[in-house]
């Protein structure tokens, strides 16, 4: 189980738990930019990418970069539209906690389908 | 272990990666030029796209009501764009980064994630570093946009390569559902990069009719769906398609709003023939990519060139058309600059030259002189583009004395239209008018009344304008001057 669970999806998680602490308490610090910089072009489309393409070798390291960074935007935008249509809006923690519980939920179903592909393996 | 070190080294020095760093550099370079010393967004449509970007925070809304240029209900491309404003207005709001910050250096970014990604399509075609290279020629101009600004066209351009990479390697139903992910998304940020995808890949769709029909027809869906979804969901999307198929079918008036380059002398001569000579080994080497590729890129000069010649088609596809086909001729100039690197001499001329380092090398040294000649010629060029400024310090300084000072009872504002959009973008106030392309009746109005030293109280009132900001002379008695050049209506 372990060895499924690999060391990638938790950094992501925490990014995100970490970047909304940081907002909350330092809002003016420069460690927003930092963590908020992956937190909107990387991390919901790398743990997208997990999803779609479990395998280690169906992409090389550089197209998992690529493909992450194009569906993080796209998933941003989709997370913003489906936003508009609730009560909260398009507002900073609405849109800090939507992006967040889809990077966790995201992560749990990588998780999920890790361990079914290892396990079609054995 | 010395030895095993070196090796590494020299492995890692002739790996792609090493190339590939340089080469995002000069994308990014290539790329900020517009804003080169500039602290403020450039073009037109960057500051509007900061004004509506802005709307959405206000009303938390994607979908927003008014339009905050001159109020009113939203306009033309405010709802077509709303993906782009959504996703900078979220950027904006999540990393705290300002404005002006982001108008000036991400233009920059996209365009270096628009070099990855042709990386990575070219790649498993064996030419990816040289049609990375060649992508970052594609030129900005005023006229057709461009890498250089930050707008929904230059957004979309990664994502025309990144549908194209899944299309082309995978064909299972999570890369169907991803393709069908990406063009929705293009729909939502820039539909005529939507309608640019499609033309590209309907010879790579026809191709596949044949032996992979599957996989025809999952691309095809992924295409189509997201565009029936949208149309059902926007009524707006609907109208305009209406538009579109009518005014394919008649003749259009050749419009002069934007002046077009033409392509081989503004994309350049070297990397053009590189593009035919990429084009011709493609076609020679055979297989279904390389023959979508090339086809795509012929269907996209079709277009262009019976537009331009018989006025048959849209404006649009010919006007944003332009960028699509400069990146696919990249990606296609990217084989012919593989083959100039992987060029040997023909066995007549080994006869005579007899040092393996000069036979096993020409086509390299070959490749460099090309690249030094192509990025010579290039790089001034693009230094040298013109480039306009919407506004100066001082417009600044009183668009931001206005946002500061002045509260909702002053919410209209007259002033040289050619300031408009930088001044709701600053200010989040309307004004009476702002130029998009050229100087439409109320821009005639609004300089006439500003050279009549606004004189005409009666239209500032019949029009709910309370702010004149003009650095003229201003001789009207019901205006008192608060702040240097801006006057408010008593």
């Amino acid at each position: 189980m372990k060895a499924i669970l690999r060391n990638d999806l938790i950094p992501v998680n925490l990014l995100s738990i970490l970047l909304i602490l940081i907002i909350t308490f330092f809002p003016s610090n420069v460690l927003r930019i930092i963590l908020g910089l992956p937190f909107i072009f990387f991390s919901p489309g790398y743990i997208t990418v997990a999803f779609l393409f479990p395998k280690k070798n169906s992409l090389s390291i550089i197209e998992r970069i690529a493909l992450s960074i194009g569906l993080s935007m796209v998933i941003v935008t989709l997370i913003g539209f489906g936003l508009s249509y609730s009560p909260w809006g398009i507002d900073l923690y609405p849109v800090l906690v939507s992006i967040t519980i889809f990077t966790i939920v995201a992560s749990a179903l990588v998780w999920y389908r890790r361990h079914k592909v290892s396990g079609e393996k054995n | 272990m010395v030895t095993m070190h070196w090796q590494s080294l020299i492995k890692w020095a002739k790996s792609d990666y090493l190339k590939l760093v340089p080469i995002l550099g000069l994308a990014f370079y290539l790329a900020f030029i517009p804003h080169q010393n500039v602290p403020y967004p450039v073009h037109v449509d960057e500051w509007t796209h900061l004004a509506l970007s802005n709307e959405i925070i206000k009303e938390a809304n994607a979908f927003v009501t008014t339009d905050p240029l001159q109020g009113g209900p939203p306009v033309g491309n405010q709802l077509l764009e709303a993906g782009f404003h959504t996703f900078w207005a979220i950027f904006h709001q999540v990393s705290g980064i300002d404005w002006f910050t982001i108008f000036k250096y991400f233009p920059s970014v996209i365009f270096m994630f628009t070099v990855l990604s042709v990386y990575i399509l070219a790649k498993r075609q064996g030419f990816g570093w040289e049609a990375a290279l060649l992508t970052c020629l594609i030129p900005t101009t005023i006229g057709v946009l461009g890498p250089g600004f930050l707008v929904p066209l230059a957004m979309g351009l990664p994502f025309i390569v990144l549908s194209l990479f899944v299309a082309f390697n995978f064909r299972s139903w999570w890369s169907y559902l991803l393709l069908a992910v990406f063009t929705l998304f293009l729909l939502s940020i820039h539909s005529a990069t939507a309608v640019g995808l499609i033309v590209i890949l309907i010879p790579y769709i026809i191709i596949n009719l044949k032996g992979s029909f599957k996989h025809s027809a999952g691309i095809a869906l992924a295409l189509v769906i997201p565009f029936v979804a949208s149309l059902i969901i926007f009524p707006e999307i609907w109208n305009l398609f209406v538009s579109t198929v009518k005014s394919l079918l008649t003749q259009q008036s050749f419009p002069s709003r934007v002046n077009v380059p033409d392509i081989i002398t503004t994309y350049g001569y070297i990397p053009v023939a590189l593009c035919l000579l990429g084009a011709v080994i493609l076609m020679i080497k055979r297989g279904k990519t390389n023959y979508g590729l090339v086809l795509g890129l012929i269907i996209l000069l079709l277009i262009y060139f019976i537009f331009q010649n018989f006025g048959y088609g849209t404006w649009m596809m010919y006007n944003r058309g332009f960028q699509y086909i400069c990146l696919m001729m990249s990606i296609v100039a990217g084989a012919g600059l593989m083959t100039v690197k992987d060029f040997t001499l023909p066995a007549f001329f080994q006869r005579w030259i007899k040092s393996p380092a000069i036979i096993n090398n020409v086509g390299r040294v070959l490749c460099v002189v090309v690249i030094v000649v192509m990025l010579y010629l290039a790089i001034p060029a693009r230094q040298q583009t013109y480039y306009y400024r919407m506004i100066d310090d001082a417009d600044y300084k009183a668009f931001i004395w206005i946002r500061d000072n002045l509260g909702s009872e002053y919410q209209k504002a007259i002033l040289d239209p050619w300031k408009g959009a930088p001044f709701t973008a600053i200010t989040g106030k309307n004004v009476y008018a702002w130029i998009m392309g050229r100087p439409e009746r109320d821009d005639q109005v609004a300089y006439a009344f500003i050279s009549n030293a606004c004189r005409d109280t009666e239209f500032l009132k019949k029009n709910g304008i309370s702010i004149v900001y003009t650095r003229e002379a201003c001789e009207n008695p019901d205006l008192v001057e608060v702040a240097k050049n801006i006057f408010l209506l008593k």
